[in-house]
Parts: structure tokens; sequence; C-alpha cells
């Protein structure tokens, strides 16, 4: 397909409603048959009313396992500036960004890969936040996405590890990922991904086979740091 | 569009546009590039080129195996899917009824590929492969792993020849290390045929010596082969003869050359190697070999040819150590030594050849010193034989040597022993001595002909051989069995052959001496630990894995075992282990993979002694696993599984 058919193609915004709205799994989905996304938004700041998506990275889970042949990503054009502080973070010059998509077809493209899928992000109200922003800013509609946050998980699921992990280095650093390339949305999602997958293999060595299960045990977690808290 | 269709794969959407945008590397994603960068640390994916290593991940998955899980065994059949370790470790267990406390038959960490051979074979794999902590595997499916056996050689030579393609991958790196600081540029393995240049300049055997000098020069060559009418030759006439020949004021020029040549020259076939041509010419001190086949002189290789470059050479040696006036010029030389086996690593010389070379060229040493001590303190009347035990009987000697020898004499009447032994020690003592300042450092156990218990009449060495046997026990085994590699270095040979055989057929009727040799066989374990690292020993301040003790010897005992107990008479473990398979006692292809494993912690130590010896530091046999390279110490690794393996065989016959 060409650039000029993709083009065409998202100027048609036919099916842009049935895109942004999917439902996450039936209660007793068994884990290993859920499609998961885990999604990595890089940004021109942290003020998700302000800033905007510069980059997507997503990597899919499908049957426990990370399938490489379908990841994802895309740098965006986005008119905004970047700030200097952000151009270090992130290695992204304001050449290659006046390089990238058009964000409507960035957002769109993203949609279209995810759809359907469990969304997974580490801190996830954030990329949640910033890409419905997106759709909303680009697509005209506006939206939840059913994203979930693999830090919620991770502390659920992993009660032994110490308490002060926070970042998605804290956490990498922890089980001792590998990742030369740090601060890229693929590879952060891709991170991400990998503390998902141990998370559900932890799940299922503990006895939760479930999507409700799975949910279960990470909203007693929440409520009981909420009482703690108290 | 449903998001389903194939043509609109979002992921190659974002391929295409990011191609665009940024130039065509982008076409590899970075999840992909980053997987890329972490293979290109290890073998055999540091050899291959983008291309098939960007195919082989973009088809592949993540998978996560949380301590203690099952990955793929026995049970499951022809495995579907091929592995290669991420981050973590996987071990490899044998059935499940055996001790618990055994060690696991692998462990093998990141880079590593499995199930390689059972892939390979379409059958089960042997041993169950779990997860020895959290595990990330990067697996692709079987169909995959074909295609890329297809389409990448690397990855091809890599999965078919294991272990052995790893070894010739540090066979090539040591060359290049070496050859970068010797520049040249061929190998010692080169076939003689490459050495075949130009016609060799031969004549008839009735020629003059002065027409056949004038050919000579003409042709600039400084050797004359002398044929017969078809061809074979049958003479040689080199330079060094020629100046033989003007010094004898008697000689004629006129004379047929065949009164002057070397007669029955040695000549080796064009496929033999210049390896075994140098070692000709190391033996027997001449500059030149034959090339021929079927009779027919095909070409002449002259030592020049073969060390053209280079510094130091063997001739040379050998025959300036033969030939050293004195004990302190033979000390001098020492160090001529150690750079030619630096020179033959370069040029690609195994483990076993260095050894041969090493032996050799301390065989001279020794006879040299030998016959000077003799000189100097007068013949003492006995006929005697210097013998070698250990490393040196079984012709493995390295930089590192001390000494263990005897002295076997011949006298019939038994009454003239002690008178005979009084005459003797005193010269051993003076051997010993002139030995250690030659860098053979006296042995600290005192097993040395100066010892009055080691300076022996033939009839003496059998009963205390016998000594050995009756009064065995699994500790002083261990203590006796290196006399079990006994050599002749000097004098009559037949003296300590015809001493041994009766002794060598008692043990092979002697099950229980074999079984305690066996015992004592399992006494020095490899350094595998139960999980992932070597087991490291402690001496003098270092740590390290002992390259003697932990990596040789279980294969020099255990080899040592098998050939007494199945009348193998060669001392050399190598020998040792490919007589034996000739034998039928061990497989072929386990005495080839213990051959290779062998001769590789035996190079890995050479290299190590000229290390110590450029730095200036003590020889010692300890090796830091974390200073060796990655593919070292996997090489390594895999070494001393093969010694364990070695060793459960042993244990297996002998039910221990």
């Amino acid at each position: 397909m060409t650039l000029d058919q993709l083009t065409d193609f998202f100027s048609m915004d036919a099916d842009v409603k049935a895109l942004t709205r999917w439902s996450p799994p039936p209660p007793g989905q068994a884990l290993e048959d859920i499609r998961w996304v885990t999604a990595d938004v890089e940004t021109t700041g942290l003020n998700t009313k302000k800033d905007v998506v510069i980059a997507i990275g997503a990597v899919e889970i499908d049957g426990l396992s990370i399938c490489l042949e379908q990841t994802f990503e895309l740098v965006i054009n986005a008119d905004a500036r970047l700030e200097n502080d952000n151009i270090l973070i992130h290695g992204l010059s304001q050449q290659t960004l006046s390089q990238g998509v058009q964000p409507k077809e960035a957002i769109h493209s993203f949609l279209n890969y995810a759809h359907g899928a469990v969304l997974l992000a580490f801190h996830a109200p954030f990329d949640k936040a910033m890409l419905e922003k997106e759709v909303r800013a680009h697509l005209g509609v506006s939206c939840r996405l059913p994203f979930y946050d693999v830090a919620e998980w991770l502390k659920a699921l992993c009660p032994e590890a110490p308490s002060h992990l926070r970042s998605l280095d804290d956490w990498s650093h922890y089980f001792g990922l590998y990742n030369d390339q740090r601060h890229h949305a693929a590879c952060d999602a891709m991170a991400a991904a990998e503390l998902a997958l141990i998370c559900l293999q932890k799940a299922c060595s503990q006895g939760v086979t479930t999507w409700k299960g799975l949910q279960d045990k990470v909203a007693a977690r929440i409520k009981l740091e909420k009482m703690r808290a108290h | 569009m449903s998001d389903s269709s194939p043509d609109n794969t979002p992921n190659g959407v974002s391929r295409t546009l990011l191609a665009e945008a940024s130039g065509a590397d982008s076409a590899i994603p970075q999840n992909i590039r980053s997987l890329m960068n972490f293979l290109r640390t290890f073998v055999p994916f540091k050899q291959m080129d983008d291309g098939p290593l960007a195919t082989l991940l973009e088809k592949s998955s993540i998978e996560f195996f949380p301590a203690d899980a099952p990955i793929i065994g026995p049970e499951d059949g022809a495995p579907e899917k091929f592995y290669i370790v991420k981050q973590g470790y996987i071990v490899g267990e044998r059935d499940s009824y055996r001790h618990a406390n055994e060690l696991p038959t692998f462990d093998i960490g990141p880079g590593a590929c499995f199930p390689v051979a059972a892939l390979l074979g379409e059958r089960p794999t042997r041993t169950l492969h779990k997860a020895q902590e959290d595990t990330f595997c990067i697996t692709c499916s079987k169909e995959h792993f074909s295609r890329m056996l297809a389409v990448c050689p690397v990855f091809r030579d890599f999965c078919l020849r294991g272990v052995s393609s790893l070894l010739d991958q540090v066979n090539r790196q040591i060359q290049a290390q070496a050859q970068s600081t010797l520049g040249e540029d061929y190998s010692l393995n080169t076939p003689l045929s490459q050495f075949i240049e130009r016609q060799a300049v031969h004549c008839e055997p009735t020629l003059s010596i002065r027409k056949a000098v004038r050919i000579m020069d003409e042709r600039g060559v400084g050797s004359m082969v002398v044929t017969d009418a078809n061809r074979k030759p049958i003479g040689i006439f080199t330079l060094r003869d020629l100046r033989r020949f003007i010094a004898d004021p008697g000689a004629d020029l006129d004379a047929p050359i065949s009164s002057r040549m070397n007669a029955d020259p040695i000549s080796l076939s064009p496929d033999a190697t210049a390896f075994e041509a140098a070692l000709i010419m190391a033996k027997h001190h001449f500059a030149h070999v034959l090339i021929a086949e079927n009779d027919k002189l095909l070409g002449v290789v002259s030592e020049r040819d073969l060390f053209s470059l280079q510094r130091v050479n063997l001739v040379h040696i050998a025959r300036t150590l033969a030939n050293a006036p004195s004990v302190d010029a033979l000390a001098a030389l020492q160090s001529d030594v150690a750079r030619l086996a630096e020179t033959m690593i370069a040029h690609g010389a195994s483990a076993e050849q260095l050894n041969h070379i090493v032996t050799l060229l301390n065989d001279y040493s020794t006879h040299q010193v030998i016959q000077l001590i003799i000189k100097e303190q007068g013949d003492p009347g006995v006929p005697f034989s210097w013998i070698t035990f250990g490393s040196a009987g079984r012709r493995e000697q390295t930089l590192l040597t001390d000494q263990d020898n005897g002295i076997i004499f011949e006298l019939e009447d038994s009454r003239l022993w002690e008178s005979a032994r009084q005459r003797l020690l005193p010269l051993a003592s003076r051997i010993n001595a002139a030995l250690d300042q030659c860098g053979f450092t006296l042995c600290k156990g005192n097993i040395m002909a100066g010892n009055p218990k080691l300076c022996l009449s033939a009839q003496e060495w059998e009963q205390r051989f016998n000594g050995f046997i009756d009064a065995a026990t699994p500790q002083n085994v261990l203590n006796s069995c290196i006399f079990f590699d006994l050599r002749t270095q000097w004098g009559d040979a037949t003296l300590a052959s015809r001493m041994f055989a009766p002794i060598r057929r008692r043990i092979q009727q002697h099950t229980l001496f074999q079984r305690m040799l066996a015992t004592a066989a399992l006494e020095h374990r490899p350094p595998l630990g139960l999980f992932k690292g070597f087991v490291t020993r402690k001496e003098h301040g270092l740590e390290g894995v002992d390259l003697k003790k932990q990596g040789l010897t279980p294969f020099v005992d255990a080899a040592r075992v098998l050939s007494l107990a199945h009348g193998v008479e060669a001392s050399n473990t190598i020998y040792r282990l490919r007589q034996l398979s000739e034998a039928n006692v061990l497989e072929t292809r386990d005495a080839r993979a213990w051959e290779e494993a062998f001769d590789f912690i035996q190079l890995l130590r050479l290299r190590h002694h000229l290390h110590c010896k450029r730095e200036g530091k003590k020889l010692t046999n300890l090796v830091a696993p974390n200073a060796l390279n990655d593919l070292d110490q996997r090489i390594l690794k895999e070494a001393c599984r093969q010694a364990q393996r070695l060793q459960r065989k042993l244990a297996w016959s002998y039910q221990l």
C-alpha cells in the first residue's frame, strides 16, 4: 500500500467511532487467551492538557508471548516545538519529528493496531489521558481506551519486591531486564511488556488464571494500600 | 478495512512510514534493532549479517519462564520451537529418578540456543530444560528455524557443528591475535601442496658435483634432489653438504653427486601438513623435506619456506639445544622455546602439536644435560636409562614443567645394585640440579632420579610397581598413578618397556586395582558448580579455575585407567583416547569430543602461560573465569562438562 492510498484511507472517517470503542474481555476469559497491547507515548511534556504526543510505541502480547512481528512504532509530526530538555530525553530531533507522520494518521494507525486488545502501560493514566486527548483532537470523537496499569499489577503480584520501586527503570532494574534504548517509545513499551509478562506468569502460578481473577487481585491490593494510608 | 486485513497490518504501516521518515536503516524497528545489538555479543549471531539476524528476530517472540518452570523435555515429543536465552539461566536435568544431588547436565545463560540437536534430529530432547531463575527467551517456530538454516550459512554451521564450530572460532581468534603481533598469514595446517611453487630442481645420480652446484647457483636454490630415471627421489644434496665438501681437502668436484648426497631422503605426500614437515625437520635436523607422490618427486619444502618470516626457527632451536656446549647455554636457550610456542600458536598449532614440539625440545635439552653431566662427572660404568613420568611421560609438556624422573639400570647380580646406585646417585643429583637451572623445576614430591628410591635396577622397579599394586589404597593410588605414565627419555628404551610389560599384563587382570585407580580418577572434579558459574580455587592470593587439576587431570586420569584396563599402551592422553575408540572401549564420537575438550583446555593453559611469561609473572595454572572472553568461557564450560561425562562413564564402568 502506498502512502497516497494510506492518506486516502485515513481521510475516511466512517469507521472512526467503531475504532475508538471496544470493551474489556469477559470476566471468565483465560489470561492466556487474551490479546494485550502495551503502549508507551513520548510527549512534549508532562502536562496532559497542553503537551502533545510525539511518538507512540506498542508491543503485542498474545498467548502469553511477545510477538516481535507485531510491534508498533511511529514518530509524529507534531507542530509543537520541542523543549531542549526533551530532545535529550527522547533523542528525537526537530528534523526527525518534522519527517514523522501527521497526528491524525498516527492516531488512526495506532487504534487500528490496538483495537480489541486490553491496553497496558506503565503508569497507564498518563498514556491513557494523552492518547484519549489526541483522539479527541484529531479524530473528533471522545473515547475511553481500556487501559490498565502495569505498575499496579507489579505491586499486586510481586509483594516480595521492595516498596521503594516506583519507575519503569526501577522495576526493569529489579528484574534485571536488558534495555539499551530506554526512553524510546517502542523500547519502553517493550520493557512494560516484559514486566507484564512476568506479572501474567506470576498470576498463573498464584492460581489467578482469569481476567476477573486478575482484576480482583489488583483491586484488593489497591484497597489494602488505601486502608493502610488512612 | 478491518483490522485483520493482511495487507494493512499496522506494523506494515509503521515500517513503511518510518522508512520514509529517516532512511533505510529505520526499516528495522527499534525493538528488533535493540535485540540485534544484544545478540551481537554472542556467537554465532556476532558473525551474522544484519539481514538474516533481523529476519530471525522478526518472526520471533519473547517468552517468560519463572524460576523452576519446565520449558521442554523428553515427554514433549519433537520440539516445536527454537529458543535463545535472552536473560536468565536454563539447566538441563536427566531423568528425575537419579540422585537428587546430581549436577545438572548443563546450564546455559544469555545468548545460548536450545534444543538444537533435538530440532535438527526431529526427536524429543534427552534432558528436561528448566528455568533455573526467572528467564526470558527469544523463541521462534521450528519452521522459521529451518528457514534460517537454509538462508544463513553462519547459523547453519553453528547449529550443525555446535561446539566444534565454537572451537574453530576460538582458534581463528587466537591465530588472529597472535598473527597481529607476528605478521604472518599461513597456518601450520596448510597442506604441503601449497608450497610447491615451481618444479623441484633435480638431477641424475651420475651428474658431477661441479655441474650440480652450477645448476643450483643458476636456479638460486639451496638443494639439489637426486632422482632415478623414474623421477623417484634417491638423495638430496644441500648447501650444508657443499660446505662440508669444500672443507674436505680430498674433495673431487668431478665425482658423481651420488657419492656425496644424503641417500634415502625423507619425503611427505602433498596432503601432509606444514606441521608434519616442521616436525620431521626438527626431529632429524634437516632443513629440507621432499614432497613426493607415488614415488615421484613433486617439490621440496625448506625450513625457510615454512618459517620464512619467523624470528625463531624450530630447526635452529632443536639443533642448538642438541649441541649446546654447557648447561648455562642450555638454560639461556629456553626463552627461545617459549617464543617458538607463541609463534606456533600464531600458526594455528593445536595444543597436541604444541605439546609434541615442546616435549621434543625438552627431550633435546634433557639429552644434552645428561650428556654434558656425564662428560663432567665421568661415565658411571653402569648401563642406565633416564625415565620420566607424569606429563613428560605422556608427552604433554608445557612451559610450566617440573621434574618427574628416575633412573633404571640393568645389572643381573642383585649384590651389585647398591654400589651401582651409589655411583649413579651423584650423577643423577647433578642432572636434576642442571635441569632445574634450565627451568625444569625440582619436584616438590621428590620424584627425581637423585632420590635413592627412584634410582633402581629393572628388577627393583618391577618390585616397586608390584608394591604399588599390592598395597594400593585409594589414597596412595592417587600418589602413585603418575608412575604409570612412564617413558624413556634418554638411553635404551627396551629396559623400561621390558620391565613394564608384566606389570601391564598384571593390571589388565586386576580389576580391584583398576577400580581403585578409577576411584582416584574421580578425585579431581571438573570445576562446574550447581549453578551458573565455575567452582574456583584460591592459591597464593589468586582465585580462579585450576586448568590443570580441575581441567586436564579428569581427562588424564580417566584415560589412564581405561588404557591400563584395556591394554592400550599409549601414554599420551589424546593417543589413549584415540586407541580406546579404535579398541571399541569408547564410542568414536565421545572420544572425539573428549579429545577436543582436552585440547581446548590445554591450549587455554598454554596461552595463559605465555601471557604470564610476557607480563613477567610467575606461571600458574589458575585462570579467573571472568578474565576470559565470553567465547572462551562458554567453551571452557562445555569442555568441563565433557570431563564430567567422561567421569560419569568411568564411574558407571566401575560401578562407583
